[in-house]
């Protein structure tokens, strides 16, 4: 058993010399990977350009996707036509807008037309 | 070259897909020379150990455009590819064949006063002794003490749990140090 300890631990060491002898890749290695390198990748880049250029997304669509893509977009449309129907046929409970318009071309005239203003000065006088 | 230095290895194979070559050269010199000496170790002959590591390499490149960063590990990745292209290559040798011109020869005893030559010695011992391991075991035990991966990675490389690497690994140990018995006086073990 000690024998058998001793031997394993031997052979640590071994491993640990082994370990400091890693080989050194040799130029023309070097050079052969980084030529395949260069090849493979000669043969994908047009390929993955291509794919971008397809993958680009045009305006309309980021804009779309920018208002929330359909669920928004849909939401929007529902909301602006809700809109213009309470405008044009307003619940009872609500001022009709007609009105309300002519109201507020009332104001604008003036309030005191009618009256004149020298004679109700004189009427203070006296 | 220096912009890319300390990128991880899924940033580099991103790089690598998008055509930037500084990209091949750091992965070149970050695995090419761990993948040479793992092919050396499991096939002990240089020139076929080259041809594994540029066949190797060249699948990962290939692969680049496909990598998944975070799924897995480059290293682990590539060292299951060479010990598998190692060990298709010496099932193609016809039941892994010994390359005699590849096993270093015994050292000669009259060098073995000088340091430099009994570490060579001992390093020739056991490259010697590895390959009159079967290949599993070789392939476990280089992994483990050489390459110093954990039993889980090597594991992952070997297609097998844990236990069967632990298993693997103190098996091709046993078997080292009994191959290496007989030349401990010549290695310099004789001492305590």
């Amino acid at each position: 058993m000690v024998e058998q300890d001793k031997a394993l631990k031997e052979l640590d060491a071994l491993f640990q010399t082994a370990r400091a002898d890693q080989p050194e890749l040799s130029d023309g290695l070097m050079a052969a990977i980084l030529d395949d390198a260069a090849r493979v990748q000669d043969t994908f880049r047009p390929a993955s350009m291509g794919s971008a250029a397809l993958n680009q997304p045009s305006i309309w669509s980021r804009f779309f996707a920018t208002l929330g893509g359909g669920l928004g977009v849909g939401g929007l449309v529902t909301a602006g036509l809700a809109g213009i129907w309470v405008g044009v046929a307003p619940p009872s409970f609500l001022p009709d807008p007609v009105d309300l318009a002519a109201a507020s071309s009332s104001l604008e005239s003036d309030p005191f037309d009618g009256f004149d203003l020298s004679e109700l000065m004189s009427e203070d006088l006296q | 070259m220096s912009d890319v230095e300390g990128l991880s290895d899924d940033a580099l194979l991103v790089l690598f897909g998008n055509g930037d070559r500084a990209a091949a050269v750091r992965l070149t010199q970050r695995f090419a020379p761990r993948a040479l000496g793992v092919a050396m170790r499991m096939l002990g002959n240089r020139a076929e150990a080259e041809d594994i590591t540029q066949d190797a390499m060249m699948r990962l490149w290939r692969m680049a455009p496909d990598w998944q960063p975070g799924q897995a590990q480059v290293s682990t990745w590539l060292f299951r590819v060479v010990t598998n292209l190692c060990i298709d290559l010496k099932r193609r040798q016809r039941g892994g064949t010994l390359d005699l011109d590849a096993i270093p020869e015994p050292a000669d005893k009259t060098c073995g006063a000088m340091d430099h030559l009994q570490d060579k010695a001992r390093r020739d011992a056991l490259q010697e002794a590895l390959m009159h391991l079967p290949v599993r075991q070789r392939q476990a035990v280089v992994l483990r003490h050489i390459e110093e991966l954990s039993n889980p990675e090597i594991a992952e490389i070997m297609d097998i749990g844990v236990e069967a690497v632990e298993s693997l690994t103190a098996r091709a140990k046993r078997g080292l140090a009994n191959a290496l018995a007989s030349r401990k006086e010549e290695l310099g073990y004789t001492d305590g």
